[in-house]
């Protein structure tokens, strides 16, 4: 299931709200947990076993080191988080690896091995990760195991974050799992970030798909610098708007219920650096990688030499992590020699720019971050280096202003995406930074306020605009004509 | 009023979320969308083995959609916000400001080199026929009336296109491109508003076009007596992105036309069944359907073997044609003793080239709109 769909707005929202707050306080895990099982089995009927198995498998495990802590057995505890990491690793890694694997065995041999054509589980990526942040916690000592297995079960599967994030390890959430507060205050202001997020999806994300799809429906002979440069701007807008909406409905309906996650984004696009960039991108893998990767290989505290090897590995993950395919590892290591450039003496020189030129480095940081997703965005390699080259070669601009051909030109090509996707560019820039937020900001602080914690009437006027206007859009998106006359 | 907001805040917004299900279930199921001319999803029944391989989660998603009483308007909406906002296409229609829509043809459909291939065929299957082929190509919308395009609008390079077909032809005495030079100055009101086809208009414009390449002159326009069978209606392209402002089309017949008899054989596309034989080369019951161009010969053909019965002999044509030729043939017909129309889409035969060399044409002419010749796949049967 989806948060951007009509089944559950209409169904699974509604009524998972009212059922929780009518059950009392102490079946509400319960039902957390089985609302979350129910939404995970829609959209994987089947494959759901295997988030169970994981579930039971990590709270056996939790229970064990645990209980070896007891005992004082330093090297049970350690073999049975082994185990823990071997396994989550092998599950995930069997689901969503294999057929990556067959095939760079296949490309480097020259064999001919068949694909096991593996579907992969939704969210495996992150209850696996989730999971195992559980147990090397327990392990570390910076958590009690959770003795109750439905209290666990609900944590791993708890549907606001299941599918997409943010990566909540369980410390985060401990106590909260156990007994929240819930309160008006956090509903209406869950509701109010939901909303947020629906919009940002909805209105923004998809409309910049949209453009993006047409973009590169393009011929390659037709493919001009112009056309590829706002391919990459639209992309980087639906990428961002589509993961951060995401999120924040995630964070919104978490507070919802009494949860509150961490949060993953915090205006990326205002980087400074990329080293800034992956403080404020994605916020719940970076840490995850940092406290139980980099940090545990030794993060910066065995000399230059192994930093930069800590670097390397984390950054081939990071990107392996994102997808099964080689371009998502070409693109941690693009990132992981940015970093690395950066770290050497890039930011040296970057201090050392005036205040008011500061603008340049977001500037310089955001085509470096938008020639990473051209990257991303295409698993064939060969292809994603086409666009590169169009995006910097001046002949591919020449033609993009070329007025040959009347309304077969390239001048018409790049004034048509232009005039389409200027609105989506315009929003889509400004949405990014934190400059809407500061400006309403600003308003509301004049509007009425009934109370603390309370949520204004601009809030509320904003919001059901933005819930309506969703609304629409998603009603109407399932609008498909019969092609059927195509002469 | 004092600390209410966060309570009410709530439960609108669940009111919200309530009245938009009950706009999709709270009513008898609706079966079909004549706006998108297909039948409606509705929700689905229960059922276990559905549910194991997803199709009652899609169905459900779709029917919530398919079923809601607002979804017509929002579709109207979320384009007029669309074109509010500089976009001026979907689903493959351009549309402008005073409601007439130009189907989108641009460079990405199509290949040049397939183009010179499909002349290079013809010219062989003029050998092979020992017949001249005339190739007349028709041009779409936006090609003949550019000032419909939304500004900047991408589109195919028509005159490039012939320019090609007339570059591989020049040379050879059994083959013609037909001069629509006629059709191109015809003004305005040559085309449908909502449809990519041409009007009746449009048509007699490129039968006088054809006939004066044959040196006979048409009858003017008025002598056919236009007779309006359909009006308010609006066509396929309205349907890929329907418009407050649309405008709406007219169906016109020309009248005073000879006898006819016709045999249909193989495949067809129309609604109405296989037609085998008519006596008439409109079928009006098409304008009850959503397919009104198909009004014209019941829509395509595999073949048509049309016989003109008001005179005694004449000259035969062969047109290897697409839907475009269905709406010209009338005003064609009084020239002939026999036109013979074969669609290649839908022609079952063992053998076009004995077919072809059956019928004994005097003349055979390929009658296409310049994307479809762009892109058509199947010439190479004509050789067979």
């Amino acid at each position: 299931m989806v948060f951007s769909s009509m089944v559950f707005l209409c169904i699974f929202l509604p009524a998972v709200f009212i059922i929780y707050y009518i059950c009392p306080g102490k079946f509400r895990n319960l039902f957390l947990f089985i609302a979350s099982l129910a939404f995970y089995a829609w959209g994987e009927p089947v494959y759901i076993f295997i988030m169970l198995f994981s579930t039971v498998f990590d709270y056996v495990n939790g229970r064990l080191i645990e209980h070896f802590r007891a005992q004082e057995r330093q090297r049970a505890m350690k073999t049975v988080l082994v185990v823990s990491i071997v396994g989550n690793l092998s599950i995930l890694g069997f689901f969503k690896y294999t057929d990556f694997f067959i095939s760079s065995i296949n490309h480097i041999t020259g064999s001919s091995i068949g694909l096991l054509n593996i579907a992969l589980p939704i969210g495996i990526s992150f209850y696996t990760f989730q999971t195992m942040s559980y147990t090397i916690d327990v392990y570390r000592g910076e958590l009690h195991a959770q003795k109750n297995i439905i209290s666990f079960g609900m944590y791993v599967c708890l549907f606001p974050q299941l599918i997409a994030g943010p990566i909540v390890r369980y410390r985060d959430i401990a106590a909260e799992v156990d007994k929240r507060h819930e309160n008006a205050s956090d509903i209406a202001l869950g509701i109010y970030r939901f909303s947020i997020g629906l919009a940002k999806k909805v209105l923004i994300a998809n409309k910049a798909g949209e453009i993006y799809n047409y973009v590169i429906a393009t011929h390659d002979d037709n493919l001009t610098g112009p056309l590829v440069l706002i391919s990459a701007i639209v992309y980087s807008i639906q990428i961002y708007f589509d993961f951060s909406g995401y999120s924040d409905m995630a964070i919104g309906l978490g507070r919802m219920f009494g949860f509150h996650f961490p949060e993953n984004f915090d205006h990326p696009y205002e980087s400074k650096s990329i080293t800034e960039f992956w403080r404020r991108w994605h916020m719940t893998l970076g840490s995850w990688f940092r406290e139980y990767l980099y940090i545990p290989l030794g993060g910066n505290r065995r000399g230059l030499a192994r930093q930069i090897l800590n670097l390397l590995i984390v950054w081939s993950l990071t990107g392996l992590w994102h997808g099964a395919s080689w371009n998502f590892v070409l693109w941690g290591l693009y990132y992981f020699v940015l970093l690395f450039i950066e770290k050497i003496f890039m930011l040296r020189v970057f201090t050392k720019l005036p205040q008011r030129l500061s603008f340049i480095r977001v500037l310089v940081t955001m085509v470096l971050v938008m020639i990473g997703w051209i990257l991303f965005s295409h698993t064939d390699i060969s292809e994603a280096w086409m666009y590169i080259e169009k995006l910097f070669s001046p002949s591919a601009w020449a033609a993009g202003f070329s007025a040959a051909g009347g309304n077969a030109s390239g001048l018409y090509s790049t004034l048509y995406a232009l005039r389409g996707s200027a609105a989506v560019m315009i929003v889509g820039i400004i949405g990014a930074t934190s400059l809407p937020h500061r400006w309403f900001a600003k308003i509301d602080a004049h509007s009425k306020r009934h109370g603390q914690g309370q949520i204004s009437d601009l809030q509320m006027l904003l919001s059901f605009i933005l819930i309506t206007l969703s609304i629409i859009i998603l009603v109407s998106a399932g609008f498909n004509p019969f092609l059927y006359f195509r002469f | 009023m004092k600390k209410t907001n966060n309570i009410f805040y709530i439960v609108i917004f669940f009111v919200i979320l309530l009245i938009v299900s009950l706009f999709s279930v709270g009513h008898a199921p609706i079966r079909v969308s004549d706006m998108e001319n297909r039948k409606l999803v509705t929700l689905p029944h229960f059922s276990m083995k559905k549910i194991l391989n997803g199709s009652y989660q899609d169905q459900m998603e779709n029917g919530l959609k398919d079923q809601s009483l607002i979804r017509n308007s929002s579709v109207r909406i979320s384009i007029f916000l669309d074109a509010a906002f500089g976009r001026q296409d979907r689903n493959g229609t351009y549309f402008d400001n005073d409601g007439t829509y130009v189907k989108m043809e641009t460079d990405n459909d199509y290949n040049a080199s397939r183009v010179s291939l499909n002349t290079r065929i013809l010219k062989r299957f003029s050998e092979e026929s020992g017949r001249h082929v005339d190739i007349c190509i028709i041009p779409p919308k936006g090609a003949a009336e550019p000032q419909k395009l939304p500004v900047f609008a991408p589109y195919i390079n028509d005159v490039a296109i012939r320019r090609e077909v007339w570059k591989q032809i020049r040379n050879d005495d059994n083959m013609s491109l037909i001069s629509i030079e006629g059709f191109m100055n015809g003004g305005e009101d040559r085309y449908f508003y909502t449809d990519h086809h041409y009007n009746y208009r449009g048509a007699y414009l490129a039968a006088r076009d054809y006939q004066r390449s044959r040196g006979i002159d048409l009858l003017d326009i008025d002598y056919y007596d236009p007779v309006t069978v359909g009006d308010n209606f609006h066509g396929s392209l309205y349907r890929k992105a329907p418009l407050y402002i649309a405008k709406t089309d007219r169906m016109t017949m020309p009248s005073h036309l000879p006898d006819v008899s016709i045999r249909y054989d193989y495949g067809f596309d129309g609604r109405l069944g296989a037609i085998s034989s008519s006596k008439s080369l409109y079928e009006p019951e098409y304008m009850f359907t959503s397919d009104k161009y198909s009004v014209y010969m019941g829509g395509n053909h595999g073949l048509a073997v049309i016989t003109n019965e008001d005179v005694q002999d004449g000259p035969t044509l062969l047109m290897i044609k697409d839907s475009f030729a269905n709406s010209a043939v009338p005003y064609l017909i009084g020239s002939y003793k026999k036109i013979v129309m074969i669609d290649l889409r839908y022609y079952g035969g063992d053998s076009l080239l004995n077919e072809v060399k059956n019928q004994d044409p005097d003349r055979v002419v390929v009658w296409y709109e310049t994307l479809d010749y762009a892109t058509e796949t199947r010439f190479a049967q004509l050789l067979k």
